[in-house]
């Protein structure tokens, strides 16, 4: 075979592997970002839920209303209902949200708050309510 | 220098520069998924032991009775892909200041999860003056 057909056999075969490689790790990195937005908001969930079951906790036993703030680098939806959690929140565009149920002895009141900084205000009874932080007086 | 030895130190160079920029990349997404993980994982924990003292409370008779579940959805939904490691331990003070270890309930293992595994330490004062300390373990499982 004559050396320029080599050639461009192997400049044609660098190119089509080239760009294989390329479109798949394109959708490596674009399936990656999206799971890494995924377990965000999950974590923002979770936290959330955390902070209402030690609140809730430390109401029953303590038995005094107890205040916790649960702080998030985003904004975000959280519904609260029962004993499940919802958090909506937006990455890179997209509307994501992630729930969790808390399994027993809490009873969340309903609300729907939309904010970064949150405060869960439990009681003795057992019963907790989400609210928007409220900002101290400058 | 002949063209085939230049070739492949061409090659050897190009494989070198993908391996480490792979690498780096790869590295980057982990890390960056730990670090996402660590504070879902650490409020599972608090969820477990938040959960514990709210159902047993300061009663001695319940903690006594008491035997830890590790169902993670015993505690929260949805649980899938987490586990949960519960360690318990019943102190107590005596006049002379001496602290003694009246009981320890555990599991599912001794080494809680490995080296992932977040943890969250919270404790409850009795009715009869003892003291209970929790430890809840969670971890991803794959």
């Amino acid at each position: 075979m004559d050396r320029s057909v080599t050639t461009i056999i192997l400049i044609a075969s660098l190119l089509a592997s080239g760009s294989a490689f390329a479109s798949t790790s394109a959708a490596f990195w674009e399936r990656a970002g999206t799971m890494m937005a995924e377990c965000a908001v999950r974590g923002m969930a979770f936290e959330m839920a955390a902070g209402a079951a030690e609140a809730t906790s430390e109401a029953v036993q303590s038995g005094t209303v107890v205040k916790t703030c649960v702080i998030f680098s985003e904004e975000a939806l959280v519904e609260a209902s029962g004993a499940s959690i919802t958090v909506v929140a937006a990455f890179n565009g997209r509307l994501l949200n992630a729930s969790v149920g808390l399994a027993c002895g809490i009873d969340l009141q309903p609300s729907r708050v939309s904010s970064s900084s949150f405060t869960v205000t439990a009681y003795p009874n057992g019963t907790a309510i989400i609210s928007a932080q409220e900002v101290e007086g400058i | 220098m002949d063209q085939a030895f230049e070739a492949a130190i061409a090659f050897a160079i190009f494989v070198a520069a993908f391996s480490v920029s792979q690498y780096t990349a790869v590295a980057v997404y982990e890390s960056s998924m730990n670090r996402l993980s660590e504070p879902r994982l650490e409020a599972a924990a608090c969820i477990v032991a938040s959960e514990i003292l709210l159902q047993n409370g300061n009663s001695s008779e319940k903690w006594s009775s008491w035997e830890p579940v590790y169902e993670t959805g015993y505690y929260f939904s949805p649980a899938s892909g987490v586990g949960v490691a519960i360690r318990a331990t019943c102190y107590s003070l005596d006049p002379s200041g001496v602290v003694t270890i009246l009981w320890t309930k555990q599991g599912p293992s001794q080494e809680p999860l490995g080296r992932y595994a977040q943890k969250y330490v919270d404790g409850v004062i009795l009715e009869d003056g003892t003291f209970v300390r929790v430890e809840a373990y969670a971890s991803d499982i794959f």
